[in-house]
């Protein structure tokens, strides 16, 4: 039996970051398997714990030279008397699975925990204190979420102070080394030329703001690995070796004191840190969606213990408890309503802008605005199990899991490393040996001081190597495709679309096929009723009425359905003074001295109804229509005609037409007869029907499709559809309630709403869009930059690459695909700009539509929705 | 058990970077060859020999460990 776990990771700076640490815990025994996202800064580690445990997870990726980031809270433990005291509670915390430390501060009465929140929750700290007997107090520390937060708030800081303190020296070595030119000498005093002063205003860079590639190369290299920083070190490091050589031995031969190379070591530093500056700025935003979604877990709630209200931190409540919420305020936990009556506004996990009315009975989620009414409602689900919590993880391990196109991206990045180190080694061979004296020219470095008439061949050689390596970091292959993901899942989860992994998203942008099974996708999945045709002597409101009564003490569907129809059409019931189902037939009732008789053909027969042939062609003709019609007779004479049938979602007809118009083929999958089908397949606007098709074989059907090339998505009901689901390229579920968890598929659609099956697949375009427009500008970058820095073009025009140019192409390639992503974060969905503004309430899931509202019969004119 | 295979761990380590300093000190050795029949000047010379050591030490230390390790688990089977 294995276990997943996720450990946020400071420190990785390049794709190759990703090979080593997967690598790493690959190797650590007893790991299954490791998957490392280098724009969330996760990884996903599936192990076995009989072997191994987070504890020597975390020690493995701090042997490699990156640091884990641990979740930690703070606790007060009320009640230590004595260090004795401490030393239990430290006994009792670490004896709970999941917790990795726990540092008791017994003056303080505090407790800090380090702790794997797959394992354990905070409360199941708590309780592990409380079990000790002492008494656990709210959190007085920073959540995990604000950890990271903080981390990443410390690595911009980090780099920004370094970006400004690049550019604080820079400037005067650039303004000293060029001295001579652009007329810079008449402002800049001469002392600054001098390459003593060059050279210390160049130290302090190395060793601040540069320090942190030599630093990653050191660690790097310790443990076996080469990555970015290896490249980088090596540039600069050559560049202000030899600056210095050049000032303490100018006749060495390296062109004297007049190329002291400082500022290309500088400038080279400064691009890159500023580089670093703004990729942590811009990373952070690509995974704003799920720190916004983190962000709107409920701190507090109240909730009702031995009859008072009080007022608990938010884990601190347990399934069963009874929770008020006001109007205006959030509602902490996923639960079913006992009390009040309300609209909650569900968009921050629906994407439904429409506040939703929540009545007795109606389930609300946790994290969603009360409105309008005070609620009192049980909590059903709890910590890690609310729906909110389940989106967050869904997304998280999407974010990890690794598309195909992903991992030959980073396996190409991994190897890119050294494949530049053959290279520049060739380069500087080839220039050493043949070039510079088959095609030296003369000419200079764009963006430098350099000329190069005033170096040697040697030196003129390992400057072209520096390029090559500088300008070839594959950071921008490394952030093209997660960094795409992150935004394309997070940009779903707002619409209430949540995209289980980077292979979804890439399956769903080749989808030509879709196929919707009808029974609780396409319609309500329950039968409502539809038709009502009265003979002229009892009217249509008069026959129902009569129906529904004579049905009320039925428990079969098409009775209920009945009864709902005529409370949705406000009309009052009383119970019949008799009842008699007759199985397979109908019903017999009597009411208040009038004989009712509703059901079949046969039934109205057998028991000598009269002028049943005037109601027979109605009849034929709703059941032509895929309905379930029934005849009613009073006092032996036919009175009517009552049709039931499975009726169609609100938005099934426009979801199948705005799927048509993206070119895709929609299919009807379903058990019911071809009559049935047929019928509702006309309705919504479906050609190709799938009818008759048992529960089992519904997998079966799908595998025959694709055998005929189609990449085909699967829309259904999240558990009762799994294995269909699980056969199609895209399983597609549609969401029921807050058991987000349990639903099978690739995407779920959080709300049943079947237009959004259109958004996950314009999400799912746009991202792999942009994904491939972000390989092909990194690749096209390196593609492009490594031949001109090797100096492929200097026989034609005698122009070269200087180290310096290289480091700002490099540091513009990262942060253009990033901003590329953050484009993502302006799509909207087609259907957003077409919807109009809403102003009422939508209806709760199941509820009825006030008589008269939506008009899906022609007898009646008033279908029950 | 343990510190058998510890030692075993040290051994294959110093191997592995003592390949890698060979192959470097070939490679530079070659080059200074070259360099000298090229007729460079002595300073070129000195700083190519220090550039190619170190660019041959970390390519063969990327290329190295995985062909090592490969060759070790042919020869256990």
């Amino acid at each position: 039996m294995t276990q997943r776990t996720t450990i946020t990771i400071r420190g990785m700076t390049c794709a190759s970051c990703v090979q080593t640490i997967e690598k790493v815990l690959r190797e650590t025994k007893g790991v299954v398997e490791a998957s490392v996202n280098f724009a969330s800064e996760k990884v996903v580690v599936e192990y076995d714990p009989s072997q191994v445990d987070r504890r020597r997870l975390e020690k493995a990726i701090s042997d490699a030279g990156y640091e884990p980031v641990r979740h930690e809270i703070v606790l007060k433990a009320l009640g230590m008397a004595s260090p004795h005291c401490a030393g239990l509670v430290e006994k009792a915390l670490l004896d709970t699975p999941g917790v990795l430390a726990a540092d008791v501060n017994f003056s303080l009465e505090t407790v800090k925990v380090a702790y794997d929140p797959s394992v354990v929750t905070v409360a199941q700290i708590k309780k592990a204190i409380f079990d000790a007997g002492y008494k656990p107090m709210d959190v007085v520390g920073e959540s995990v979420e604000d950890r990271e937060r903080e981390a990443r708030h410390q690595e911009i800081r980090k780099q920004t102070i370094f970006t400004a303190m690049s550019w604080l020296l820079s400037v005067p070595i650039m303004l000293g080394t060029f001295r001579e030119y652009f007329g810079i000498g008449t402002f800049t005093p001469e002392w600054l030329a001098n390459t003593y002063v060059l050279w210390a205003l160049t130290t302090p860079l190395m060793v601040g703001p540069g320090a942190q590639f030599f630093i990653g190369t050191y660690r790097g290299l310790k443990h076996g690995y080469t990555d970015m920083n290896l490249l980088i070190a090596t540039g600069t490091g050559a560049a202000y070796t030899l600056g210095v050589v050049n000032t303490l031995f100018p006749t060495a031969g390296f062109g004297g004191p007049e190329v002291a190379f400082f500022e290309t070591a500088a400038l080279l530093i400064a691009f890159l840190v500023t580089g670093r500056y703004l990729e942590a700025l811009t990373k952070g935003r690509t995974s704003e969606a799920i720190r916004k979604l983190m962000g709107l877990k409920a701190k507090t709630a109240r909730i009702v213990r031995d009859g008072q209200e009080v007022e608990v931190p938010v884990d601190d409540v347990v399934v069963g408890d009874l929770v008020v919420v006001r109007p205006g305020e959030k509602i902490p936990v996923d639960g079913i309503v006992r009390d009040g009556y309300s609209a909650v506004d569900e968009s921050m996990i629906t994407g439904e802008s429409i506040p939703v009315e929540k009545k007795i009975g109606d389930e609300v989620i946790g994290a969603t605005i009360n409105k309008t009414g005070l609620l009192r409602f049980e909590a059903t689900k709890v910590g890690k199990e609310t729906a909110l919590a389940q989106i967050v993880k869904l997304i998280e391990d999407a974010q990890s899991a690794k598309p195909k196109i992903q991992r030959l991206a980073d396996k190409v990045a991994g190897q890119f490393i050294l494949a530049v180190h053959v290279l520049a080694l060739f380069t500087f061979l080839f220039w050493f040996f043949v070039g510079y004296d088959a095609y030296f020219r003369g000419g200079t470095f764009l963006l430098s001081s350099t000329s190069l008439l005033s170096i040697s061949p040697g030196v003129f050689s390992v400057l072209l190597a520096i390029t090559v390596l500088i300008i070839s970091c594959p950071c921008a292959v490394g952030l093209a495709t997660p960094s795409a993901i992150m935004a394309g899942t997070g940009k779903g989860a707002e619409f209430g679309v949540l995209i289980k992994g980077g292979d979804a998203l890439e399956r769903a942008h080749k989808v030509n096929t879709i196929v919707l099974d009808k029974t609780g996708t396409l319609t309500k999945g329950e039968p409502s009723l539809t038709d009502v045709v009265a003979s002229d002597a009892i009217g249509e409101r008069e026959a129902l009425r009569l129906a529904a009564i004579a049905e009320r003490g039925s428990e079969h569907p098409l009775g209920e359905a009945i009864v709902r129809g005529a409370d949705s059409r406000a009309i009052p019931l009383e119970d019949a003074d008799r009842f008699e189902a007759i199985p397979g037939h109908g019903i017999v009732a009597e009411y208040k001295g009038r004989a009712i008789l509703l059901g079949t053909r046969k039934l109205m027969k057998d028991r000598g109804v009269r002028d049943i042939e005037e109601l027979l062609p109605s009849m034929e003709r709703l059941e032509a229509e895929g309905k379930t019609a029934m005849l009613l007779a009073v006092d032996g004479t036919a009175a009517g005609v009552i049709a039931v049938a499975d009726t169609l979602k609100e938005h099934s007809t426009e979801a199948v037409s705005r799927l048509r118009k993206m070119g895709l083929e929609v299919a009807m999958l379903t058990g019911d007869n071809r009559r049935t089908a047929e019928a509702i397949a006309r309705k919504v606007g479906i050609d190709r029907i799938l009818a008759e098709v048992l529960p089992e074989d519904k997998a079966n059907e799908i595998k025959r499709l694709q055998s005929q090339g189609r990449i085909v998505a699967m829309v259904g009901d999240g558990i009762n559809d799994a294995p269909a689901l699980t056969q199609a390229d895209v399983g597609i579920a549609i969401g029921s309630g807050t058991d987000i968890a349990k639903e099978a598929g690739h995407i779920i659609l959080v709300k049943e709403d079947l237009r959004d099956i259109v958004t996950a697949l314009e999400l799912s375009r746009k991202t792999i869009r942009k994904i491939k427009q972000n390989l092909f500008w990194a690749f096209i970058y390196n593609a492009a930059g490594v031949p001109l820095a090797a100096g492929i073009l200097y026989s034609a025009v005698p122009v070269l690459v200087s180290p310096e140019l290289a480091a700002l192409f490099m540091a513009t390639s990262s942060v253009s695909v990033t901003l590329n992503t953050l484009l993502l974060k302006r799509f909207t969905p087609s259907l957003m700009k077409t919807r109009k503004p809403a102003r009422e309430p939508a209806p709760p899931r199941s509820a009825p539509r006030p008589y008269g509202v939506a008009d899906t019969s022609k007898s009646i004119g008033g279908g029950d929705p | 058990m343990s510190q058998t295979r510890t030692l075993i761990r040290r051994k294959k380590r110093y191997l592995t970077a003592g390949a890698y300093l060979t192959i470097s000190a070939v490679s530079s050795f070659l080059f200074y060859l070259a360099a000298g029949v090229k007729g460079a000047s002595g300073t070129d010379t000195y700083l190519g020999i220090v550039w190619v050591f170190a660019l041959s030490a970390i390519v063969s230390a990327s290329l190295l460990p995985p062909l090592l390790e490969r060759k070790h688990d042919i020869s256990t089977g």
